[in-house]
């Protein structure tokens, strides 16, 4: 029955290639997009376990992302650096300034605004950018800047890479002027939330976040011990208690509890999008099975002559979708596997990732479009009368 | 001997009032276990109809049938197929050979469900008592009508049944081939006692086969 049912499924062999390529395209959609999904996560998990033992003092709901995403919030007075360094325990202290860089150049990215930082002191909590120079050279004055290799990554994929030497007009503030920048440098720490950004001097962010000499947006600081890291964060908290702008001191997990949420709704998002492509292979079987049942009508009637029951029909049917439609998962799984590993080959960084339950989702995205595909034929296969079908010879 | 095949008062109507035809009118007969009968009759007298009927493909508008002594009409129409594939062979007048299959796997299809082993052996040996021991991996596309209706036949006798109900089955054949079919439908009854009923207008065929049922208009004359 099995031999018998498999090999139906490849009598009509350009049709059953399509149904399969139709399959896998579906799950090779849904294998890339929870590989890279992964390989992300993964990504931002390494990332800050590097920043483990770093305190992030800003006013409260921004916090780190804020400064990448080019969104810092309101500023700290300078005098609260102050007060974080005398805090037993800390060893150092990393004031900066951060403003958002919408630049055309910047891609998509520009439309939402890149983290420009200028770093007052103790660069080395952002795993010193300017010591770690790739392309180019440091900024020096006010009107040069320095980029994060994942910037320089994000661009080359979407076709447009920036390049050293390259000039922007950067918006100052909501005041409608501009102002030329000039990328002088490429920088890579190895720490991926540093190497998102884009950096200059204190003076020229300030001048481009519309911020006073007397604020700055945050503070890295240092537990001498990092396994105190969590007591001095409350510590913080408890210390500007009441002052006036609050302060919200995040550690590592906190910012990684956002991203995982983060995560967990946009791969809720890449779900709903990979499944939708699997119904269309789903479809897809449907289709090849419902004209394959068509064709077989006078056979299924044979059979049923010849004592199959419908409950045979049925499996043996359905068994032959299952055949295409696992098929087009594991092509879906080397599609997929092989587009992942394709844009992982564009960038530096790990950002593929493959885990058990990628392949899981492939494997159910398989057995669904075949049960699914497979079911309606396989009744129309149950139903054929012996005697009509014969009859219509 | 007892009787294998039984028709009570079987009738098949097809239609309603005024346009209904009556395929089988009151039919009545009892075929004996290891007994070859022709049932002849013109095109349209219902002997077709009778086949289906008595192979269990077919419900008759009212009447009983028989079979090995089970009523089928009480028999649950799920349950149907193991009266088909346990006791009843059939050939038919058009081969009906799965065209993707060869010789041997035709010959196996009916065994395909009971998932065992023990029949590619009895399908070779059927193939080769039907003279196609040569011919077994070919597919029909590439066999004569004559060798297709010897797989049809190898496979009617696969599953060991008692009784093999044969439409026309050398009605696609020449005279001489034809004439082939029939001694060796006529050697299986005689040799392995295998009931043999089979439809066929013409009354040679008839003749060698044994006793005749007469039909015209549904009914036994």
């Amino acid at each position: 029955m099995i031999g018998f049912s498999i090999s139906a499924a490849f009598r009509r062999k350009l049709v059953s290639f399509l149904a399969i390529l139709g399959v896998g395209l579906g799950s090779g959609l849904l294998v890339t997009l929870l590989s890279l999904s992964t390989g992300i996560r993964g990504l931002f998990s390494e990332t800050f376990q590097s920043l483990s033992g770093t305190i992030t003092v800003t006013t409260e709901g921004s916090g780190l992302l804020g400064r990448l995403l080019g969104n810092p919030g309101d500023p700290l007075p300078s005098s609260y650096i102050k007060r974080v360094e005398s805090l037993e325990g800390i060893d150092l202290v990393a004031p900066y300034v951060a403003a958002s860089m919408r630049v055309k150049e910047f891609g998509a990215l520009g439309a939402i605004g890149v983290g420009l930082t200028g770093i007052e002191a103790g660069d080395e909590l952002f795993g010193s950018p300017r010591s770690h120079i790739t392309e180019g050279r440091d900024f020096t004055g006010n009107r040069e800047v320095i980029l994060g290799a994942r910037i320089l990554d994000f661009t080359t994929l979407s076709g447009e890479p920036l390049e050293v030497g390259d000039v922007f007009t950067v918006p100052v503030g909501a005041s409608g002027e501009t102002i030329e920048v000039k990328l002088v440098g490429i920088f890579e720490t190895g720490q991926s939330t540093n190497d998102q950004g884009v950096l200059g001097s204190p003076a020229l962010v300030r001048k481009i976040g519309g911020l006073k000499n007397t604020q700055v947006s945050g503070i890295l600081a240092r537990a001498a011990n990092p396994e105190e890291t969590q007591v001095l964060a409350e510590a913080l908290e408890e210390r500007f208690k009441g002052s006036d702008p609050a302060i919200s001191a995040s550690v590592p997990a906190d910012l990684f509890a956002g991203f995982s949420s983060f995560f967990n709704v946009f791969n809720f998002f890449l779900l709903g999008i990979a499944l939708v492509a699997a119904f269309a292979g789903g479809i897809a079987v449907m289709v090849v099975m419902l004209l394959s049942s068509f064709e077989r009508r006078k056979e299924f009637g044979i059979l049923k002559a010849a004592g199959w029951s419908n409950g045979n029909l049925i499996f043996s049917v359905l068994l032959t979708s299952l055949t295409l439609s696992i098929l087009g998962a594991g092509l879906g799984l080397l599609l997929g596997s092989g587009a992942a590993l394709a844009i992982q080959s564009q960038v530096e960084q790990q950002i593929v990732g493959f885990a058990p339950q990628t392949f899981f989702w492939a494997g159910g995205v398989g057995l669904l479009t075949g049960v699914l595909g497979g079911i309606v034929p396989a009744l129309s296969a149950a139903r054929v009368s012996p005697i009509e079908t014969l009859r219509g010879e | 001997m007892e009787n294998i095949i039984e028709a009570q008062n079987l009738a098949k109507i097809y239609g309603e009032n005024p346009l209904e035809v009556r395929a089988l009118d009151g039919v009545n007969l009892a075929i004996k276990r290891g007994e070859a009968v022709s049932v002849m009759g013109p095109s349209g007298s219902g002997k077709t109809t009778l086949l289906n009927m008595l192979g269990a493909l077919d419900k008759p508008t009212s009447g009983e049938v028989v079979l090995d002594g089970v009523k089928l009409s009480a028999v649950a129409e799920r349950h149907l197929h193991r009266i088909r594939r346990e006791k009843i062979g059939f050939i038919f007048q058009a081969y009906y050979l799965v065209p993707t299959l060869n010789a041997l796997e035709n010959v196996l299809v009916p065994t395909i469900p009971l998932g065992t082993n023990t029949y590619p052996e009895r399908a070779q040996e059927l193939l080769e008592r039907v003279g196609l021991k040569e011919r077994m991996h070919h597919k029909p596309s590439q066999l004569s009508g004559g060798e297709q209706q010897r797989v049809a036949i190898a496979r009617a006798l696969v599953n060991d049944p008692a009784i093999l109900l044969a439409d026309e089955p050398t009605g696609n054949l020449d005279s001489k081939t034809g004439g082939e079919i029939v001694k060796l439908l006529k050697g299986l009854n005689r040799e392995k006692g295998t009931t043999l009923v089979v439809v066929t207008h013409e009354k040679e065929i008839a003749r060698q086969i044994g006793r005749t049922i007469n039909f015209l208009d549904g009914k036994v004359v």
